[in-house]
């Protein structure tokens, strides 16, 4: 598409200006130098767009797959492949308009000779699903800019960036170990790290005989090692409509962000050994409560099933017509959750606290003994009053799941999850060694 | 924290209106060399350093006025009252004055253009905020003489009447209560409005409160005193008793009583306490309307009270240069008023496109200083237009560039490789032009043959242009 810019419509005002005034007070000087502005228009007039023909576009997209809120970063460059100069070339990328532009700009300018690359780089915060980026649009213009052409380039090297809930989980059956969990046990048994030695008996293996003692005094003893055992949990994701919220446009909603993290969770866990569940709040289905249920089981088929549940966690506030009001909106029905807990279950909740039912939930099944682990995302924006209310309601939520002898995680923006979770732990191992006794909390900021 | 406020903030910058920064920088320089040569031209060299800083403040005042601290607002009402009123001066006066002053304002409004092109002021609501600013410095001017004339007409009447000619005892008596009865009430008023004891620290505000107290009943003692004393003295039989209680030094009593140095203290005083009342009852009701429009207008009333202190100390003496300078202090605001109105006139009925404001200044005040030009130096007449044409060019340029773009790509070469064209078509269009203009007196003598050039120009382009 070709357009003419109008900059030097007052450019024939000012000659007939000159001319006149050239006229009225006799000054000749005037009147010539009125061709002036008129050499301007002509140049303007003149100048045509070369042609886009010869522009060769590629862009890249790296991590494809990503995580959801990670900065993918997008290179995008346009060579001029021809054998002629332009003077003016001007390059928008397509940026998915589901996708918020995190740093840089995906528009640049510049002059090309023969062989230059125009580079534009910038990075975007990735949502869940598969985002096409549509081809560039590119602006050249002729040597004086009064008229160009616009068009799309077809892009070679990467088109869409595909955002996916397990990116970077560890697959289950290159370190899974299937029936023993890792989960460290106070009893003695099988296992990998020495426990203690007693008194031999006839029925023991007899790799487990400690030979050097029996080199030493002359009797046999047996080595004990602390016993794994595999753990029940459920991860319960916090999918209700207030949780999806959004902390700018373009930025993945709370929900999708838990999601992220529950499916990671269930991943690791599931590679671990342990019998895993998930229940999806505000989803409606057949589980307790009538939300969305995975009973625990453990297994590549119980993965599958667990991330084809998360996958389906709605996005956004917007496109989930077959929710109703009512379900995704309402409070919690934990003890109808207590009630379909395997005994000795333990429940990771993954929700941003944006409201009191989440608390009121942990409230209750701490109630009952059950461990309880909530990792919250941070989808509040500080940057007004009101956001700064709203995420001052939010740690105090923390705090009194936290009061009920939870363990809390705060997560906030920008930090990866595996960094949150190492700090977590660090945080609990340091709690453990030094108040041995009282009852686990905290690991959050 | 920096008291003078910097340009150098994003509000200044602006978001999406300023052109490119390499292109303005290309303007400015051809700019610059236009001014630094008109100047050696007129025997002024320092012509660009005279009128840059007036230019530049002033559009830095207008710049300002976006602000929302007080301090920037102050800044803003002064710098561009202080400086554009001479512009303006220049600006309107300078077809009174011949053809080289009217070059000089054609080349000021085109760096006062080129710096509201950097600071980005010059669309139609910068241009709005300035009328307001000098409309608001204007009135508060005028408000600070009606005040100062009231300052010093009671100090006349309080000072110098009082304390001129010889009177006698009776008459120095009733004169003296008299003033003392004006200054007491003033004094009671300023007391009153004073807040001392909110001033004092909370320990002693009690004691301060009773001190307060002791003097305002001292000060009404005294006033009320002066009224019995200059009642009766009026009342009572000349000079009876007055002269009897002075005895034999009644004279000696009448001369230090209507003596300045005794009035003055007097009046000095209760003046001095008034004032300190009457800033205290100003600051208090500005701080209680915190509003944009009570800063906006304290800013003015600010900015204006050294314009109206120049006036007062000028206008006693009367001649040729006291009345001058009156004349061109408050003609220059209203001179600035006219121009900025007309200016914002043209923008609100979009001559030119709102951002393209200020680039259509410099082209505006360029073609002024062309035409004037014309009797001075022809060459200049020619390199005038072709600036102007060129930071038309640039700046328009520069303005799609950074709307297409926004400010964050670096596009730096891509503006000066259009400024390397727009230069050379310039330079071959005054090659010509000035060609032309050597071979005319041998082609005819007269206007005739380049008006015919003009129009075949003219008719080429509206061909080409279809």
């Amino acid at each position: 598409m070709t357009r003419r810019e109008r900059r030097w419509r007052g450019a024939v005002a000012a000659s007939l200006l000159l001319a006149v005034a050239g006229l009225a007070t006799r000054a000749g000087v005037l009147v010539v130098v009125a061709a002036v502005p008129l050499c301007y228009l002509a140049a303007d007039a003149l100048s045509t767009p070369p042609g886009h023909e010869g522009l060769v576009a590629r862009r890249r997209v790296h991590p494809t797959p990503a995580a959801p809120e990670r900065a993918v970063r997008v290179t995008l460059e346009v060579e001029n492949g021809s054998d002629r100069t332009l003077s003016d070339v001007r390059v928008v990328d397509g940026v998915p308009e589901d996708l918020a532009v995190l740093e840089g700009s995906p528009r640049g300018g510049e002059a090309l000779a023969p062989g230059e690359t125009l580079t534009v780089r910038y990075a975007v915060v990735a949502r869940r699903g598969d985002h096409a980026f549509r081809p560039p649009q590119v602006r050249v213009r002729g040597v004086a800019g009064g008229v160009h052409e616009t068009t799309r380039l077809e892009t070679a090297g990467d088109a869409t960036l595909v955002c996916r809930l397990d990116a970077g989980a560890p697959p289950i059956d290159a370190h899974g170990d299937r029936r023993v969990g890792r989960l460290a046990a106070d009893a003695p048994g099988s296992g990998v790290v020495f426990h203690s030695v007693r008194e031999h008996r006839p029925d023991d293996p007899a790799d487990r005989i400690d030979w050097r003692h029996y080199a030493k005094r002359g009797e046999l003893a047996t080595t004990n090692y602390e016993r794994r055992v595999a753990a029940t949990i459920v991860l319960v994701v916090d999918a209700r409509r207030p949780n999806r919220a959004v902390v700018a446009p373009g930025h993945p909603t709370a929900v999708e962000v838990s999601a992220y993290a529950a499916t990671h969770a269930a991943a690791d866990l599931l590679a671990r050994g342990h019998d895993v569940g998930v229940a999806a709040l505000g989803v409606d289905g057949d589980g307790p409560g009538g939300v969305a249920w995975l009973p625990p089981a453990a297994g590549a088929a119980q993965r599958a099933r667990a991330l084809d549940i998360l996958a389906e966690l709605p996005g956004d506030g917007r496109g989930d017509g077959e929710q109703t009001a009512e379900s995704s909106s309402a409070g919690i029905d934990a003890r109808a959750l207590l009630g379909a807990l395997p005994p000795d279950a333990q429940v990771v909740l993954a929700s941003p606290l944006l409201d009191d039912p989440p608390v009121e939930a942990v409230e209750t099944w701490r109630a009952a003994d059950v461990p309880v682990t909530v990792l919250s995302p941070d989808a509040v924006a500080e940057n007004t009053v009101s956001g700064q209310h709203t995420q001052l309601r939010r740690r105090t939520r923390l705090a009194r799941v936290q009061s009920t002898g939870a363990r809390s995680v705060d997560w906030r923006r920008g930090t990866p999850l595996a960094v949150v979770l190492e700090a977590a732990d660090l945080v609990a191992a340091k709690s453990a060694a030094t108040s041995a006794g009282r009852p686990a909390g905290g690991g959050g900021r | 924290m920096s008291v003078v406020p910097l340009l150098d903030s994003p509000s200044a910058v602006g978001d999406e209106g300023r052109p490119r920064a390499t292109s303005l920088a290309v303007v400015s320089a051809a700019l610059a060399a236009l001014v630094t040569a008109v100047g050696f031209r007129v025997g002024q060299p320092d012509l660009l350093l005279s009128l840059g800083p007036f230019a530049g403040l002033a559009a830095a005042g207008l710049a300002l006025l976006d602000r929302r601290r007080f301090v920037h607002q102050f800044f803003g009402h002064a710098l561009l009252t202080w400086f554009g009123m001479p512009l303006a001066s220049l600006i309107v006066l300078a077809p009174l004055l011949g053809p080289v002053p009217v070059t000089v304002a054609g080349l000021a409004i085109a760096l006062f253009g080129l710096t509201a092109t950097w600071s980005d002021t010059g669309d139609r609501e910068s241009l709005r905020r300035g009328l307001y600013a000098t409309g608001r410095v204007t009135v508060a001017t005028w408000l600070w003489l009606v005040a100062g004339l009231l300052a010093g007409g009671a100090a006349v009447l309080l000072v110098v009447l009082p304390t001129s000619g010889d009177p006698d005892l009776s008459s120095a008596v009733v004169v003296f209560c008299g003033v003392l009865v004006v200054s007491t009430a003033g004094a009671l008023v300023g007391l009153r409005w004073l807040p001392l004891r909110h001033l004092a620290a909370r320990p002693r505000r009690a004691r301060v409160a009773a001190t307060v107290r002791r003097l305002q009943l001292a000060t009404g003692a005294t006033m009320a005193a002066a009224v019995l004393v200059g009642g009766a003295t009026v009342v009572a039989p000349a000079g009876s008793w007055i002269s009897g209680a002075a005895g034999g030094w009644g004279a000696a009593v009448a001369t230090a009583l209507t003596s300045r140095v005794t009035v003055g203290v007097v009046v000095g005083l209760a003046g001095t306490v008034l004032l300190a009342g009457v800033l205290a009852r100003g600051a208090r009701f500005v701080a209680n309307r915190g509003d944009p429009t009570t800063r906006d207008r304290l800013a003015a009333g600010l900015a204006g009270f050294p314009l109206a202190v120049i006036v007062l100390v000028i206008l006693p003496f009367v001649g040729p240069f006291g009345l001058a300078v009156v004349a061109a202090v408050l003609g220059a605001q209203v001179l600035m008023l006219v121009l900025l109105s007309v200016t914002y006139v043209a923008a609100d009925l979009e001559v030119v496109p709102d951002r393209a404001g200020a680039p259509a200044m410099v082209a505006t005040g360029l073609l002024l200083a062309a035409i004037a030009a014309a009797r001075v130096s022809p060459p200049l007449t020619v390199v005038c237009v072709a600036v102007a044409c060129l930071s038309w060019d640039l700046s328009t340029f520069g303005l799609g560039v950074t709307a297409e773009l926004g400010h964050r790509p670096r596009t730096r070469r891509l503006v000066l490789v259009h400024g390397l064209i727009s230069v050379a078509v310039g330079t071959v269009t005054v090659l010509a032009v000035l060609a032309l203009e050597a071979l005319r007196p041998f082609v005819g003598g007269s206007a005739l043959p380049a008006f015919v050039v003009a129009a075949g120009a003219f008719l080429v382009v509206a061909t080409l242009r279809g």
